[in-house]
C-alpha cells in the first residue's frame, strides 16, 4: 500500500532543492513575445522537456541492417506475424503510418544495435472497476 | 525482474490507455532467406480493445489494407440497458448518484495513491453514459458541474485543481517530480480528470441550451485558469511522448466550452494567448502522427475563425 506520507516518497528537509518536474510546460515561443503561463506556472518545470525534444522519438527510423536477430529461446507472443517479402524499413514505415491513422501515439526507440535496452518485466493491473 | 535485450522497439499507447510494445526481429530459415518478425506485446489495460488494434497493425505491416476500429465505442460491452435502469425510480437514481459521488469524494480525500486513483476511475465510470445510462450520467454531470452544491463542493475543487494546477491538494505541488511514481500518478489523475470534465460537458451540453449552460454551470469551469491550462495541454502535444492524446482531450473540452458557453468563449477570444498559433501547432502535430487531433483541430479552427 503506497502512502503519500511515507518517507520514501517525501524528501527530507535537507533535500528541499528538488529539480523542477519535467512533465509540465516548458518555454515555447508563441509567435508573439508575452508571458504564456498563469499562476499555475510555478509548479511546472521549464528545463526537462528541452532535452527530450532533441531526440526525435516520434519517427521509427531504422535501416534494414539494424534489426536484431530473434534471441535464442525467445517465446514469441501469439500476436506476431512473419513477413518475408517486405524490407524492415518499409515495415516500420507502414506501422508508423498505421499508428498515425489509428491515432495511437508511439515513442520509438531508435537505438542502434550495440546499446542494450533495459526494461522491467512488469504486470500492470490498471482495471480498477 | 529485469533483463537486457537488444531490439528495435516502439512503445505505443491508445487514447483509452492501452499500452503495448511493437518489436521487430530478423530471422533466417533453412534456405537462408531473411524474414522479419513483427511482434506486439500488450503491457496494460483490456484485451478486448487491444485485439481490435492488433489486426490493423499486423495487416498494415504486411502492406495490406486495414479497417480502422471505432475507438469511441471500444467499451460498449459494458453498456447497461436502459430497461434495467428504468426499473429504479428517478429519486432512487439521484440518491444513488449522490452516494456514489460521495464515495468517490471520500476516496479522493484519502492519503493514499490507490484510493485516489480508484476515486477518479469511479468518476470516469459514473460520467460515461455508456456505462450507467444517460440518466445517471446526466445526474452526475449536473452535480459535478453545477454551482452551489455544498455536498460535493470539495469534489469540484479537487477536479478543478487537478486540471488547472496538476494536483489534488495544495500541499502536493512540491511532490511533483520528486519521484517517477508520484509523477506518473499525478499525470494519470490529471488525464482522468480531463476526461471526466469532457464527459460531463458532453452530457450536460446535449441536454441544455447555450443560455442554460452559463447559468447552470459553475463559474469555476468557465474561468480563465481552465482555458489557459487546456491551451497549455494542446501546446504540449509535440513535447511529450503521448501528449497528443491529452491535447486531443483538451481540444475537445475547449470545443465544448467555445460552442456552448459565452463566458468561456469570451475568455478565449480576449485571452492574450496566440490561440491561432496553438491550434495550428496542434493541427501540424495531428497531421504528422494523430489523425483525430488533426480533425478536431481543423474543426475547432473553423469555429474560432468564423467569429
Amino acid at each position: 500500500m503506497f502512502h503519500k506520507n511515507n518517507n520514501t516518497f517525501r524528501p527530507d528537509k535537507g533535500e528541499e532543492s528538488i529539480p523542477p518536474p519535467d512533465f509540465r510546460f516548458c518555454q515555447i515561443k508563441e509567435g508573439i513575445n508575452r508571458p504564456m503561463f498563469s499562476s499555475s506556472e510555478k509548479m511546472y518545470g521549464k528545463k526537462g522537456l528541452k532535452a527530450k525534444r532533441q531526440h526525435d522519438y516520434h519517427h521509427w527510423s531504422i535501416t534494414d541492417e539494424d534489426v536484431p536477430s530473434l534471441p535464442f529461446m525467445y517465446f514469441l507472443q501469439p500476436t506476431h506475424v512473419i513477413i518475408s517479402t517486405i524490407k524492415p524499413s518499409t515495415i516500420a514505415f507502414n506501422i508508423e503510418n498505421c499508428l498515425k491513422r489509428l491515432s495511437i501515439t508511439a515513442e520509438f526507440d531508435n537505438e542502434r544495435v550495440g546499446t542494450s535496452f533495459t526494461y522491467p518485466k512488469i504486470v500492470l493491473f490498471q482495471k480498477l472497476i | 525482474m529485469f533483463f537486457k535485450i537488444k531490439q528495435m522497439i516502439a512503445h505505443a499507447q491508445t487514447y483509452d490507455q492501452i499500452n503495448f510494445n511493437i518489436r521487430l526481429f530478423s530471422s533466417k530459415n533453412k534456405t537462408n532467406n531473411q524474414k522479419t518478425v513483427v511482434e506486439l506485446n500488450r503491457l496494460s489495460s483490456c484485451q478486448f480493445g487491444f485485439h481490435k488494434i492488433v489486426c490493423a497493425i499486423l495487416k498494415s505491416a504486411e502492406g495490406k489494407a486495414f479497417a480502422i476500429p471505432d475507438q469511441e465505442n471500444s467499451r460498449k460491452r459494458r453498456k447497461v440497458t436502459e430497461e434495467l435502469i428504468s426499473l429504479t425510480s428517478s429519486e432512487t437514481q439521484s440518491e444513488n448518484a449522490i452516494s456514489a459521488l460521495k464515495r468517490a469524494e471520500t476516496l479522493l480525500k484519502k492519503d493514499r495513491y490507490d484510493a485516489n486513483a480508484l476515486g477518479m476511475k469511479s468518476l470516469l465510470f459514473l460520467t460515461n453514459a455508456q456505462n450507467g445510462g444517460e440518466k445517471l450520467s446526466l445526474l452526475v454531470s449536473k452535480l459535478i458541474l453545477s454551482e452551489g452544491s455544498d455536498i460535493l463542493g470539495s469534489l469540484q475543487r479537487k477536479i478543478f485543481r487537478l486540471i488547472a494546477f496538476g494536483t489534488i491538494n495544495e500541499d502536493e505541488a512540491s511532490e511533483i517530480g520528486c519521484n517517477q511514481f508520484s509523477t506518473t500518478h499525478q499525470q494519470q489523475m490529471r488525464n482522468d480528470a480531463l476526461s471526466v470534465l469532457l464527459q460531463c460537458f458532453q452530457t450536460f451540453t446535449s441536454n441544455s441550451s447555450k443560455t442554460d449552460f452559463d447559468k447552470l454551470c459553475s463559474k469555476m469551469w468557465l474561468e480563465e485558469e481552465i482555458t489557459s491550462a487546456l491551451l497549455n495541454d494542446i501546446l504540449k502535444a509535440d513535447l511529450e511522448s503521448h501528449g497528443s492524446h491529452i491535447a486531443y482531450t483538451a481540444l475537445r473540452v475547449l470545443h465544448q466550452l467555445i460552442s456552448k458557453s459565452s463566458i468561456a468563449s469570451k475568455h478565449i477570444y480576449v485571452s492574450e494567448r496566440n490561440v491561432e498559433y496553438i491550434l495550428q501547432k496542434a493541427i501540424d502535430v495531428g497531421l504528422n502522427r494523430h489523425e483525430l487531433l488533426a480533425k478536431e483541430g481543423k474543426r475547432f479552427m473553423s469555429i474560432f475563425a468564423s467569429r
